[in-house]
Formats: C-alpha cells, structure tokens, sequence
C-alpha cells in the first residue's frame, strides 16, 4: 500500500578512502537527525516523558482517600484528586509509564513478527511468500481498530492483551515493506558476491541484507508507536484496554466521557490528555526526522 | 485498460476467500456457547432442547460443512439474523451503512476539498508563515485521540455555544427534514474532516514538494507558461499517487464508520453497531459487519488501483 509503493533504496555504501575516520551511513543519518529541529524537540520532549513516568510512584496512584474525593488541584495534591480520592498527579505520571510501555511492546512485537516474516518471504520466495503474503493480504483487509475490538470481546481486557492484540494485528504492514526490501536486495552483486564466498543463508540476510533493508522499517516502528499509544487510549476510552484501577492516560480520559464531569472536574482528563498529545506529537516529530535522515536522496 | 481491470480483479479472490474464511473462524472460536446465550435460562431450558436447537441451527456438523454452508447463504445475501434481539442482520446493516456513509462521506469529501488545496499552498509556500502554521495543525490534527478532538467540538460548540445538537442523527420532532439533518450531521462530519483534512494535507504538501523540484516543472515555467497551469497541469497531476493511495485508504471507513466519534456523538453507524455487538458478543452480527467492511476494503483497493492507471497511465503497462 503507501508504505510500499514510496519504499526507496538505502544509501549505497560509497568506497572510502582510509585518510580520515569513515563517515558510515549510519552516522550521516545521525548528523542529518541531530540537525533536524523538531526532531531534536520531539526526542527532548519523549526523553522528559519517560523519566517523569519512571518518578511516578506507584502506590500512590493506587491510594484512595474516601475524605478527599473530586478535589481540585491544591497543595497537597497539585493535580487535584480523582472520584475516589487517588492522586491525579501520580497516576499521570504511572499512567504514562504503561501507556509508553505498551506501544513501545507492541511496536516491538510487531516490528519483529514483521522484520522474520518479511525477510524469510522475501529471501526464500515460492510457496512460502506466496502464504504468508496472502495472510497478509487477508489482515490487511480489516481495519486494525475492527479487528481489535473483536479479538478484545474475545480475550478480554488486561494490559498484555492490549500489547499482544496491537502487536500481532499490525505485523502485516513491517512485513511487507521488509519483503519488497529484500526482493530488490537479494539481487545485487553483493550478495552474490557472498552466496559465492560461501556465506550461509542466515549470516547473508543479516549481516548483508538486513542492515541495508531496515531503513523504512525503523521510519514505520517509528510512526507506530504514536499510533499505538492512540490505539490504547482509545481502547482504554471504550473500556476494552487497560483496566482500572491500573492507571493508563487512556482510562484516565475516560472521565471525559461523560459531559457533566467533563466540565465539573476538568483536572481528571487535562492532564493525561495533555500528556497524549504532547507524546504522540513528540513521537510524529521524531518519526518525520528518521524519515527524512535515512532518505538516500538526501543531500548532505 | 480492461485487461488490466480484470486482472486486479483476479488478484482479489483467493484474498476474499481468505477473508470469509477468517470471519467464520473467529465467531466459531469465540468463548461462550451462541446456542446457550440464544436460550435465556429463565424461560427453562434442559440438555436435551439446547442439543435439539443445536441440531435444528446445524451447530452440531464439523466446521467444514457449516463454513461451506454459512458461505452459500452469505454468497445469496442472506447474513442470518441478530442473535440478541433478533432483527435481520442485513437490514440492521442497511440503516447502519447509511448513517456511516453520510457522515464519512461529508467528513471525507470536507477532507479533500480543503486537505489538498491548503496542502499545495504549503508546499508552494514551503517555510513561509502560512506553511508553519498548516503543518503544525496539521501535527495536532493527526496527534490528538479522536475522542478527545470529539469531545472537545461537542462541548465547544454544543454545549457552551449551543450551536449544535450533542448527539444522534436527527431529533425526534423535525425528524426527516434536511435542515434537520444537515445540524446534526455538521458537527461530527466537521470533526471527523478535520483528520481528513489534516493527512491529505501532509501528504500534498510532501508529495507536491519532490514534484515542484522536477526538470519538467522548470521546463514549463521557463517556456513561459501560466503559473497556474505549470501547478496543476504539471505539478499536481504528478504528484497525485500518493494522494489516491491515502483517498482509497479512506474509502472503506465510508462503510466501516469511525468506531469513537460515531460513541462519542452517539450516531446510529456501523462504529456504534460494531461496539454494541462486541458488548453483547452478537456475533452473527460481527460476522455481518467485519465482511461488509473487509469487501469494501477489497473494493476500494481496486477503485484505487484504476485512479492510479487513470493518473499515471505507464501504470497500465506493467
């Protein structure tokens, strides 16, 4: 689909002169992502993200105080309380810690199913690409919030469901993009060059061909994640993702849903909505600067 | 062109079969026994009528022949019936399908009437004021959970300006007349457009960029031609691919509706019909919905790829 049909080659490596340190492709991307600013912002912004999420103490999200219920943010507790007397601030910051945890799990289970299938299918070709691109086809025909909500009727709610489902429902797209990689790659002379050194299948694909096929697959992984963290927040919204009392920024808005202690008790769903927004923008920035660093059209 | 028509076509079955075969698996995998939800225990019900009504809905044969079965009555558009509540599962997905089809519909068409436009300006303007201020709108517009984009348009403009109705497809007194509906329709069609527009955006912006850098883009401003044309004729026309694939993305959601803002503003689509049917596990109505949505994905595929030849006809020759 897109994702194919704009898949470009990665850099070719250039034979260098051993005069100065080689300048890799790896660290011309690196140069190109360092100079690339929202990108830049967008890391700074993830990395404070992370570590406030690691502060957040996780007793103190699970506390209830029946004596300070629906309480606006104040000293004591300065993102106020929730319906039953737990602390906003806290279970923000241990919210973020699972919502995070769960795309990046299900970003890695998905990109890794995708990168073993894709590389076999693509290197072995014949009856066994032709399966699993069929099977990918047949996933691809559901849209992924479709299939989720009916493997979560079946499984039932908890968080490694939430991770499992996303990860193994969009395996298909890294998949394909690994494939079409691989088809392209396993032409080229250096990999017969290889084959004839007597290099064994598994050492070709990856030392030679992985390292040059993983560019679109890190910008998808990259881009998967903003969208992992939406997909659990909206799971979460319609009650079939993380489950109270675990907190998620996903079942915390879930207070919004309901118009009267939307606007009564604002400060449950401001914060968590806040941090949504701020991580999924901050994860688009960082996925526009991978993008644009492993581009091999780009000029330096 | 035809040849080429019925060759994507061909492409397409063994996916369908693949795809019927995948619904029929998942509802026969469920937990939960159907014949014992059919059965409500406060009516009475003993073994020996939940094995009778097994037999009598054909639950006892192996799952081959109730696969080949089930398809034959699909094939003949015959999708069964409701198993809470009882309605034809067609006929619930009718009025479904025209809720959906509406409000997708207005949200996409809102999408592409001001998603590509303002997306070509950004580009021909790239780093200008104008372009900064569309692409960071851009980024919240794709960043915010749809709930929360809902949410806030209803209590915005329903609530505090009153602009609009909170919810529902019409009200019960001016039921039936297009002013009527069309109030009801603006807020989540606009809502659900604003996403649309925000990824058409991005996407003619970036797509539109690699074209204006083309030779044949310098070529027709430098024998003088209007810049006008030199954009469309030139540029545009060359930098559609990308858009399609994003439009042919979108169509299949004109069936499947949008699962959130469909809750949000409680709107009597397929979104809402699918979460009612995952809460009451109403699987035959789950059968009924994820086909209709995996045929249209089908379908929107190969209506993508004839605007693709259509676009680019070196497509055609592959």
């Amino acid at each position: 689909m897109s994702a194919e049909s704009s898949l470009k080659l990665p850099a070719i490596e250039q034979p260098q002169l051993r005069t100065r340190a080689p300048d890799t492709p790896f660290r011309k991307a690196l140069r190109r992502f360092r100079r690339h600013r929202l990108a830049m912002a967008g890391l700074t912004i993830i990395v404070l993200l992370v570590i406030a999420a690691l502060l957040g103490s996780e007793s103190a999200a699970l506390e209830q105080n029946l004596r300070a219920m629906n309480k606006p943010p104040s000293g004591e507790h300065l993102f106020g309380t929730d319906r039953i007397g737990r602390d906003i601030l806290a279970r923000t910051l241990v919210g973020g810690r699972i919502s995070l945890a769960v795309g990046l799990v299900a970003v890695f289970f998905s990109t890794s199913i995708g990168l073993t299938l894709g590389s076999l299918a693509g290197y072995y070709g014949g009856w066994f690409d032709q399966i699993i691109m069929r099977v990918v086809d047949v996933v691809l025909s559901f849209p992924v919030i479709i299939l989720l909500l009916c493997v979560a009727s079946l499984v039932g709610p908890s968080i490694f469901n939430v991770m499992a489902m996303i990860g193994l429902l969009t395996w298909p797209t890294p998949c394909r993009i690994m494939r079409g990689q691989f088809l392209t790659l396993r032409e080229r002379a250096f990999v017969e060059a290889a084959h004839c050194l007597g290099v064994t299948d598994f050492q070709i694909a990856v030392r030679h061909i992985i390292p040059n096929a993983i560019a679109p697959v890190l910008v998808y992984a990259s881009f998967a994640v903003a969208t992992a963290v939406l997909l659990e927040a909206g799971l979460s919204y319609l009650g079939l993702g993380v489950q109270p009392p675990t907190p998620s920024w996903g079942n915390m808005l879930n207070t919004a849903r309901n118009i009267s202690t939307m606007e009564r008790t604002s400060w449950q769903w401001v914060p968590p909505a806040i941090m949504t927004v701020l991580f999924v923008l901050a994860v688009n920035f960082v996925g526009d600067g991978v993008r644009d660093a492993l581009d091999p059209q780009a000029k330096e | 062109m035809g040849r080429y028509i019925i060759r994507r076509l061909l492409i397409n079955i063994p996916v369908l079969l693949g795809i019927t075969i995948l619904v029929f698996l998942f509802t026969r995998l469920t937990p939960g026994d159907p014949v014992l939800a059919y059965m409500s225990p406060e009516l009475g019900r003993n073994q020996e009528m939940v094995d009778r009504m097994r037999r009598q809905l054909g639950l006892d044969q192996p799952y081959a022949v109730q696969y080949v079965r089930w398809l034959g009555k699909t094939v003949q558009g015959d999708l069964g019936y409701r198993m809470v509540g009882g309605q034809s599962v067609r006929a619930t997905l009718g009025r479904a399908l025209r809720a959906s089809g509406l409000l997708m519909g207005t949200a996409l068409t809102l999408g592409c009437l001001i998603g590509i436009p303002l997306g070509v300006f950004s580009a021909l303007r790239q780093y200008s004021r104008l372009d900064f201020f569309l692409t960071t709108l851009a980024f919240l517009g794709i960043s915010t959970p749809s709930f929360l984009l809902g949410l806030g348009g209803l209590y915005l403009f329903g609530l505090k300006l009153n602009l609009f109705p909170i919810g529902g497809i019409a009200s019960a007194t001016g039921e039936g007349s297009l002013l009527d509906s069309l109030h009801h329709l603006a807020l989540p069609s606009m809502i659900l457009g604003f996403g649309y527009i925000a990824i058409l955006m991005r996407y003619t912006r970036s797509s539109m960029l690699e074209v204006v850098r083309a030779t044949y883009v310098t070529t027709a401003r430098a024998k003088g031609l209007h810049e006008g044309l030199v954009v469309f004729r030139h540029a545009f026309r060359n930098a559609l691919i990308p858009i399609l694939t994003i439009i042919g993305l979108a169509l299949p959601e004109m069936v499947g509706g949008a699962v959130i803002t469909e809750t949000v503003f409680t709107w009597p689509g397929m979104g809402s019909l699918l979460i009612d049917s995952v809460n009451g596990r109403d699987y035959s109505m789950l059968m009924g919905i994820s086909l209709s949505v995996a045929v249209a994905v089908l379908i929107a595929n190969l209506i993508t790829d004839i605007a693709y030849a259509f676009a680019d006809p070196r497509i055609r020759y592959q």
